[in-house]
């Protein structure tokens, strides 16, 4: 049951939690193994998660699967956006462990504590069931779901706008005119039906915990990236599945499909379903139609279970250490400039492969965009893993530069090879990624500067685009009114070790002449330029979550079953892919 | 900005000093601002220097032009010097020069005897020609010319090249040059007006003054002139938006400046259409909010800013559409044409603009897109890009990276914040400057008719 | 002086005037004599040089006689050539030259024109003193475009106006590689003008590589990645060109339109090096054999053939006949397109293609 607590990102839902036996449990062990060890590396973006997984290793199977993926998943999210958030989630973090220390006194003193610190919210509600144990869990949701619906009414209706689970009551009433939302007229499509049915107010009574738990993560983009997310999904349902019981008169292989779509519409309310993600259920639930009708239900349920570890384990644990060994060998011992852009899990893996087994040498130029700055956590992932002056890998450098600056570290830091993760592999040879991974494609051909794909088969599909509007999804476009809040701490002495920045000196409260020449705001300003946006006609913001590559950018595709041409995406699909 | 408070260092505070200052320490003040990047942008930089370069010649004593033309030249080094990067400096320089040579020519038209008679050819003595006038296409290059031997050389004539102040009026065919240079190319240069728009002084007019009129007069206006013509480039630029935009299309553009402002507001006045604006994260993106929800920003204190100001596109009733510039290749697709302005023009066409422009004119010519530049003729440089990273210019990296993110700052070898970047002129489709609309293959033609060939190198 | 209509001389002047007057010497044996003895003169200057000797040896005394001896002159002189297209660049440059003369001085009576003439013969011979002093300009011009950070040169074909640029470059102490591509993947012999330019680098400390044509594109790629650092920044494509037409095209040693579009294709910028008198006011509409006719040139590279003998016949082979044509000056040629051509480098400045056209119409009108 821990593995749900952890997506809360802050980590220390799972200290708070005494190791149970949870469902996740069941697994086999190895599987738990790997996956720890596949998802060490998302937690390595954030480096005091990491510190708290060495502290709960010794205890066998405290740390499990989800949990944490779920870490991985919000290491991966937190922007620079969210610096403040984080100091936020320290404090609560004390405040948690202190917690741990009462011990089981805890659940006792929730309902004190919940108010008390809107914060440490979700984690409240999953305490109580986790103590309260499996066998009690249905009577448990029921006395949950009316508080975590009340919960959810207060959100604002749109994801990622605020760090949703962590939002106080009181702060939300105030952001609920933004619910209108001004939809761009010719990516209307994209749209989610309505923001309103995403909120968890209205969420039916059958929806398990871990689901409407993961559904919050998705939503507030917490847990993001192609891969954490899918697997998150299949950790989730492995325990729906085990919680699940057949209605009298019914047959499993027919009434679990229908009871799993139930939870699966409700998490795709929370945000759209990935590529990889749909492929995953698409497969589990064709296993399940294809049970033996007589089987017991227990042993129908284990046998369920065993197939998504390994499921899990041949997809994306096996898929991604092949292809992160292929890809690494794709780079040179020495003189390799690597770009790459926003985060990729497989990136990451690929490139720390590289790094430490195969002791290549070599620079890795992040390019980063707004929003979300995935890149930031790549870097640091990066950086704290050793690829700096002095560090583990040193002799592997690092560079950090925003997708404007693409063209200047194209053709200033000489590239040599373009290195980009996927969301999906369209049946098209198109890639579909991250917002920008188009641009970046492009402009390395445009250089001269072979473009490397590397994807999991489980992420290959038969959808086709050849355009990026076609098949999307849109973001919350409040994101793009968040601007960093930068240099709030800047002191003149810092300023003055930047070349130039230091000559101007006596700007007073200025920080300097770039900035004024520039015309930008203040600081206390900037902050809100963009703030009243849905007051103001015809203005429309968009944050698209994707884009599609086409497959002329691309050079070549490492999926475990070895290195193909963008051509030859619909084989894998036809012959093995996801799409089965 | 209250006025009583000091201006801080910029063009304002600049402007505040110049009247009263020696002319000494303003340009050292100049060459101060433009070295701490102060002053930065073409627009304000074209301004400082066209006012630094009136208060420099209105404080020279000079008996004859020549006199002004080295001490501008030596003071138009310095500023070029200052701010290698802000090409406008080097073309307010070159377009004041031209003005001097102007005057200078028709003093010297007006005291020298008619040496034109059309019909005779003069005898040429002992071979040596006279230099004759070029054939206006050079592009010379700015770095090279002083390794040129050829230039000065007094040995052997010089061929198609002229010296210094020579006088550009020739009779037609002495040699064999005359033909390769176009009669009327000389003059048209000075005389066609929508050419050289305000810079320069008609010849008509000035051929009546006398050779003992205060020469200095003269170019003081014909600075003035430029100084207007820099105030009024991108309203004039704005003047062919109807040209351009038509009904319900899908306008692209990046970043934000005054001339795309105007000039899709002027088109708005007419029509409907809609505005993709891409924000340019993190050098101009703030500047680009505030533009598009049409509110100030706070720090408006340099007057240009408030000059800049105009009501945004929204409250003329077009949609905007404001998208970060990961979205530019997905949002690209929908768009009819891209507008974007030039930081500058160089002689062959290619443009100077802010940092993602080129990622995003790759983008609109893999969709197919149109590529339209705004470019007012003082943005026009006769430089060749031998080098396009001559032409990146870097901001703070603090915009990128935050200092007290120390991880990063710490651990990064190298944290990029490029500014502007080089657009090469074979994605461009279409210019429109302040004299409408110019095709990429004749951009070097109206880049080399703003300035005086002897003028090229500074 | 109705023949100087713009439209009668751009093409060869009618018949009957030919007929006329018969030139006193032998343009086409002075032009030959001109090209074997000066190893640096080019087609259009000898040209112009045979066509002042041939009015410097005639006594005219009349306009028309003037003109008709320069037509009769310009056609023996082109007839007698393969290519005659760099030659008669100069031809007409200086009919107009002589034309637009005659122009300014219509009243000009028949005690002047002795005077006149010669006046005119003297700026002519002035006139190719100063064009030969081109090549050193474009050298000037050119040099900016070797950067001292170890660009990477590539050229073909043998142009003096390159080993002018590369020597000027070299002896400048500029730091770069030369990379001669090689029409024939054999051994050139060690006195072509070829190896003399690579020798003459050598000397100068020039690091040289030459290549096969057949091996540019493989080389290209074999420079790219691996040592980036150092050379893939700066990677130009230099050419010599023996004309350039109205629309920027460039007419050069046939296999510089391969190499300027493999270097175009690798996104490598192609420079062509050439002194702005060899500008002619040509507009082809293809750039094939059919389209250099229809400029004059005798060339015919496509030839099929049914059986073994024929191509006996014809005795050589046609890489052979090219070689043994590009050493009078008469060789075997290709048009390259102005769209794969990034700057025309004339000791004017650096142009753009599209320039072309407004220089000539300048030069006519």
């Amino acid at each position: 049951m821990s593995s749900e607590s952890a997506p809360s990102t802050n980590g220390a839902s799972s200290t708070t939690t005494p190791p149970t036996t949870s469902l996740a449990t069941t697994s086999d062990a190895a599987v738990v193994a790997e996956q720890t060890s596949t998802t060490d590396l998302d937690a390595l973006a954030k480096g005091k998660q990491k510190d708290k997984q060495k502290q709960k290793r010794p205890e066998p199977q405290t740390s499990t699967t989800a949990e944490n993926i779920a870490e991985g998943g919000a290491g991966a999210k937190l922007t620079g956006a969210q610096l403040k958030k984080q100091k936020q989630l320290e404090k609560q973090q004390r405040r948690a462990e202190k917690i741990t220390l009462k011990g089981e006194q805890v659940v006792a003193e929730q309902s004190q504590s919940i108010p008390q610190a809107p914060q440490g919210r979700p984690d409240g509600p999953r305490r109580q069931s986790q103590s309260a144990g499996s066998s009690k869990q249905k009577d448990q949701l029921q006395v949950q779901l009316p508080h975590l619906s009340r919960k959810g009414s207060n959100q604002p209706p749109e994801p990622g706008t605020v760090r949703v689970p962590f939002q106080p009551a009181g702060t939300t009433q105030t952001q609920a005119p933004r619910g209108i939302d001004k939809r761009v007229p010719f990516v209307s499509h994209l749209y989610p039906p309505s923001r309103h049915t995403a909120s968890l107010s209205n969420a039916p009574r059958e929806i398990h915990p871990s689901v409407l738990t993961l559904a919050l993560h998705l939503r507030s983009l917490t847990l993001c990236g192609s891969t954490s997310r899918t697997l998150a999904l299949l950790l989730v349902l492995k325990r729906v599945i085990n919680a699940y019981t057949t209605p009298p008169n019914t047959a499993l292989s027919r009434h679990l499909t229908t009871y799993l779509s139930h939870q699966i519409s409700f998490l795709s309310s929370a945000r759209p379903l990935s590529i990889a993600q749909g492929n995953a259920i698409r497969w589990l639930k064709k296993l399940i139609s294809q049970l033996d009708p007589d089987l017991e239900e227990s042993e129908a349920k284990k046998f369920l279970c065993s197939a998504i570890d390994s499921f899990i384990r041949e997809k994306v644990t096996l898929a991604g250490e092949v292809i992160s060994t292929q890809a690494s060998s794709r780079i040179e011992q020495t003189g390799e400039t690597i770009l790459v852009y926003g985060k990729s899990s497989l990136v990451e893996r690929t490139l720390l492969h590289a790094a430490k087994d195969d002791g290549k040498k070599f620079r890795v130029v992040v390019v980063d965009s707004r929003p979300l700055f995935e890149g930031k956590n790549l870097t640091r992932g990066l950086l704290r893993a050793g690829m700096r002056e002095g560090g583990e890998l040193d002799g592997c450098k690092v560079v950090y530069t925003l997708i404007s600056g693409l063209t200047e570290v194209l053709e200033q830091e000489n590239i040599t090879k373009c290195i980009l993760g996927a969301s999906g592999m369209l049946g098209n040879g198109a890639l579909y990624s991250r917002c920008g991974t188009a641009m970046v494609a492009m402009m390395a051909r445009e250089a001269k500067v072979p473009v490397i794909v590397v994807a999991e088969t489980l992420k290959f599909t038969s959808k086709m685009a050849v355009d990026s509007l076609s098949l999307n999804e849109v973001g919350d476009a409040d994101a793009l009114v968040e601007i960093e809040e930068s240099n709030v701490f800047t002191t003149p002495v810092t300023v003055s070790k930047e070349n130039e920045a230091g000559k101007k000196g006596g700007g007073g409260k200025k920080k300097g002449g770039e900035d004024k020449d520039d015309g930008e705001g203040d600081e206390q300003n900037s902050n809100s330029l963009l703030k009243d946006w849905r007051e103001k006609p015809n203005l429309f913001l968009l944050n698209l979550m994707y884009d599609v590559t086409p497959a002329e950018y691309l050079d070549l595709i490492i999926c475990e079953l070895g290195t193909l041409p963008p051509g030859a995406v619909p084989v894998v699909n036809g012959v093995h892919g996801g799409d089965e | 900005m209250a006025s009583d408070l000091p201006p801080p260092p910029g063009l304002a505070s600049f402007r505040a000093l110049l009247p009263s200052g020696p002319v000494e320490k303003s340009i050292e003040y100049l060459i101060s601002l433009l070295r701490r990047r102060q002053i930065r942008g073409p627009k304000e930089c074209a301004l400082a220097t066209a006012w630094l370069l009136r208060k420099v010649v209105s404080t020279t004593r000079a008996s004859e032009p020549g006199k002004l033309i080295t001490r501008v030249q030596e003071v138009g080094k310095k500023l070029v010097d200052a701010a290698p990067r802000e090409l406008t400096v080097g073309n307010i320089v070159r377009r004041v020069l031209g003005a001097i040579r102007e005057e200078e020519e028709n003093r010297d038209n007006g005291s020298t005897p008619d040496t034109t008679p059309g019909g005779s050819i003069p005898p040429t003595p002992a071979g040596e020609l006279p230099a004759p006038p070029i054939p206006a296409s050079a592009m010379y290059s700015s770095r090279d010319a002083s390794h040129s031997p050829a230039r000065h050389n007094t040995g052997r004539p010089v061929l198609l090249s002229q010296q210094t102040g020579q006088p550009p009026l020739r009779p037609q065919v002495t040699s064999m040059f005359s033909i390769i240079s176009h009669p009327t190319m000389r003059h048209s240069s000075g005389v066609s007006s929508p050419i050289r728009s305000g810079s320069s002084t008609p010849m008509a007019t000035s051929q009546v003054l006398q050779p003992t009129t205060d020469f200095r007069a003269e170019i003081l206006e014909a600075i003035t002139e430029i100084v207007d013509e820099l105030d009024q480039a991108d309203e004039l630029v704005a003047g062919y938006a109807l040209e351009h935009i038509a009904p319900s299309e899908t306008v692209f553009t990046y970043s934000t400046s005054t001339v795309v402002q105007r000039f899709l507001l002027k088109a708005a006045s007419k029509r409907k259409f809609t505005v993709i604006q891409a924000e340019s994260y993190p050098n101009s993106h703030k500047r680009t909010h505030a533009t598009t929800m049409g509110v100030k920003t706070t720090d408006d204190e340099d007057e240009l800013d408030s000059d800049a100001f105009q009501k945004p596109l929204i409250a003329a009733g077009i949609t905007v559409l404001l998208i970060p510039d990961s979205a530019i290749f997905a949002l690209m697709s929908r768009a009819n044409k891209v507008i974007i302005a030039a930081n500058s023009v160089l002689s062959n066409g290619s443009v100077v603009a802010a940092a993602g422009s080129k990622a995003l004119v790759k983008a609109a010519r893999f969709h197919r897109v149109p590529v339209i530049v705004l470019a007012e003729t003082y943005k026009l440089s006769p430089l060749y890009p031998y080098d396009p990273f001559e032409y990146v210019d870097y901001g703070d990296v603090q915009k990128v990276v935050e200092w007290q993110d120390r991880e990063m700052i710490t651990g990064l070898s190298a944290v990029r914040n490029p500014v502007s970047e080089l657009v090469e002129v074979e994605d461009v489709d279409l210019f429109v400057t302040n004299l409408g609309g110019v095709s990429k293959g004749f951009m070097y033609r109206v880049v080399r008719d703003q300035y005086r060939d002897e003028d090229l190198e500074l | 002086m109705t023949s100087s209509s713009p439209a009668g001389l751009a093409t060869p002047p009618p018949e009957r005037l030919s007929a006329a007057i018969n030139p006193q010497i032998d343009v086409v044996s002075h032009y030959k004599n001109l090209i074997a003895t000066d190893p640096s003169i080019t087609p259009a200057i000898a040209a112009i040089e045979s066509l002042v000797a041939a009015l410097t040896a005639q006594p005219l005394t009349t306009i028309t006689e003037t003109l008709t001896l320069l037509s009769t002159t310009s056609t023996t002189l082109l007839a007698s050539r393969n290519n005659p297209i760099p030659l008669s660049a100069g031809t007409e440059l200086l009919q107009r030259y002589i034309i637009t003369s005659f122009q300014n001085n219509t009243n000009t009576t028949s005690a002047d024109f002795s005077s006149l003439r010669r006046q005119l013969i003297q700026n002519s011979k002035l006139f190719i003193s100063r064009t030969k002093s081109a090549r050193s300009k474009i050298a000037q011009h050119a040099l900016p475009f070797i950067r001292d950070d170890a660009t990477t040169v590539i050229t073909y074909g043998s142009s003096r106006v390159i080993d002018a640029i590369l020597s000027l470059a070299a002896e400048s102490r500029r730091y770069f590689h030369v990379i001669f591509v090689n029409p024939s993947s054999g051994q050139e012999p060690s006195d072509s003008p070829f190896s003399q330019s690579t020798n003459r680098l050598l000397s100068l400390g020039i690091p040289v590589a030459t290549v096969p044509l057949a091996a540019l594109s493989h080389t290209i790629a074999s420079i790219r990645p691996s040592n980036a650092r150092t050379t893939s920044s700066n990677l130009i494509l230099l050419l010599g060109a023996e004309a350039v037409l109205e629309n920027g095209a460039a007419i050069s040693n046939i296999g510089s339109r391969l190499v300027s579009a493999i270097a175009h294709d690798a996104s490598i910028p192609v420079y062509f090096a050439v002194e702005s008198y060899k500008f002619t006011r040509q507009f082809p509409l293809n750039y094939g054999d059919s389209d250099l006719q229809k400029m004059g040139a005798k060339q015919s590279v496509l030839k099929f053939r049914t059986s073994l003998e024929e191509d006996e016949k014809s005795e050589m082979s046609f890489g052979v006949r090219a070689e043994k044509a590009s050493a009078e000056g008469d060789g075997t040629v290709d048009i390259t397109p102005p769209e794969l051509i990034n700057a025309l480098i004339t000791e004017n400045g650096t142009i753009t293609a599209d320039a072309v056209a407004e220089e000539l119409i300048k030069l006519w009108f």
